[in-house]
């Protein structure tokens, strides 16, 4: 059996390629099989994991009769662009949650380290 | 009331003296390592010494074995209660922002974990791939049972050449396997505690200079142009019009970037035995000497001026 997260992944890029279509839980299991072929998933197993992504805020959901229908809060891309945000963004407890190889500069202080590499060794 | 001056003396010393000291140090630079464990040992003395005040000056009023009579205090109990209460106010500060900060801390780190599961890419390499044009390379400490990643934007593996991705990687993993986020989290906790403290401030603004400075030198260390120029590539990538303006300190990170470049231009730093064991061995004296001043003058006087028990 494949580990959640990598089937939280999964459940993930197929609801992405859907974009915006509401998907119920038994749809994300049908589409799931689709991909892995043989393996089948316990019906119990796909409604953890799409519960689990809900209740991490990636997935919105609305009742549609007697069970849930499910859509990503946003897309893959704009998903990206927030994390990109987050581990770049000048942080107040910086170096606390993550640690990255060098800051966001400005033009001018780009030049001024390109002139660096040009330098003389001291 | 004689230990309780002595402590004082030795915050005020201490706060003073010991960042101007390490602040303008030559070798602090060529064992960023041992500056590190320096500032951390300075500001845990001063912090040990502090809360060792209150406690020294309750001494005189706590009963003693055997029914004997203490010193007389000659400013009443009044500095004590004072010292108590300050003390009280004090850890509790700390303890609620520590508490607070630490959550915050778990929960963002294992929110970029749980993003990363789902949008990134594990590489063969050792690294997770994040698919995204800009350049960027960070790592991210374990969380709960979620094992350390080093993240490696689509951007930044294309806009690097092989041995500059190397040793690239190499200077995240060392960070991890340092564990520097710990000393950063604990300057950063004592800075926005007592955010007054001049030398709190000035150590967390150090040690998250250092600890890149010790990556450097431990992730290239025949390498040093090499990773020089995947810092100034880096930097360059991340500068487009695209990303949020981020706000203050980017003039200072521009001069520390500027900082390390330039120093992995020279040749490595000589190991320097002889200076980290002298700097190690201060830092351990600084650490020592809160709880030996607490004690000494007690220990002087049972020595000198007690009267012998008689048990009858």
């Amino acid at each position: 059996m494949r580990r959640l997260g990598q089937l939280e992944a999964a459940v993930m890029e197929l609801l992405w390629s859907r974009g915006d279509v509401e998907t119920s839980v038994r749809e994300v299991m049908e589409g799931l099989e689709e991909q892995d072929g043989a393996r089948r998933l316990a019906y119990t197993t796909v409604l953890t994991v799409v519960d689990n992504l809900h209740s991490k805020g990636y997935l919105t959901r609305r009742r549609v009769g007697r069970a849930y229908a499910y859509t990503p809060r946003c897309s893959r891309e704009e998903h990206t662009a927030q994390v990109m945000g987050e581990a770049l963004a000048a942080s107040s407890d910086r170096g606390a949650v993550l640690l990255r190889l060098v800051d966001q500069l400005t033009a001018a202080e780009v030049a001024e380290l390109r002139a660096a590499l040009d330098e003389p060794p001291a | 009331m004689i230990a309780a001056s002595a402590l004082v003396a030795h915050v005020l010393l201490a706060g003073h003296l010991g960042p101007r000291l390490l602040q303008d140090a030559a070798w602090t630079s060529r064992s960023p390592q041992a500056a590190v464990r320096c500032w951390l040992a300075l500001c845990l003395s001063v912090l040990l010494a502090a809360a060792l005040v209150p406690l020294t000056l309750a001494a005189p009023y706590l009963p003693l074995p055997g029914g004997g009579v203490h010193y007389g205090d000659p400013l009443g109990p009044w500095p004590a209660l004072v010292a108590q209460v300050a003390l009280a106010a004090a850890l509790s500060a700390l303890l609620v922002t520590g508490v607070r900060q630490v959550a915050r801390t778990r929960r963002a780190r294992s929110r970029q974990h749980d993003d990363l599961t789902l949008l990134g890419r594990p590489h063969p390499d050792g690294y997770v791939e994040l698919a995204d044009a800009r350049a960027a390379l960070w790592c991210l400490p374990r969380g709960w049972r979620r094992p350390a990643a080093v993240v490696v934007t689509t951007g930044a593996r294309e806009l690097l050449e092989p041995r500059e991705l190397g040793v690239a990687l190499r200077h995240e993993h060392r960070h991890l396997q340092a564990r520097h986020h710990r000393a950063v989290a604990l300057t950063g906790l004592l800075s926005g505690t007592f955010g007054r403290v001049g030398l709190f401030a000035r150590a967390h603004r150090e040690v998250v200079e250092l600890v890149e400075l010790a990556a450097d030198d431990a992730a290239a260390p025949h390498e040093r142009a090499v990773l020089g120029r995947a810092l100034v590539a880096l930097s360059t990538g991340t500068t487009t019009d695209t990303l949020p303006a981020a706000s203050g300190g980017l003039a200072a990170s521009g001069t520390a970037t500027l900082r390390r470049v330039r120093r992995l231009r020279a040749a490595a730093p000589a190991p320097g035995h002889l200076g980290r064991a002298l700097a190690l061995a201060a830092a351990g004296v600084v650490l020592a000497a809160p709880p030996l001043l607490a004690v000494a003058p007690g220990v002087e006087a049972a020595l000198h001026h007690c009267a012998p028990l008689v048990r009858a």
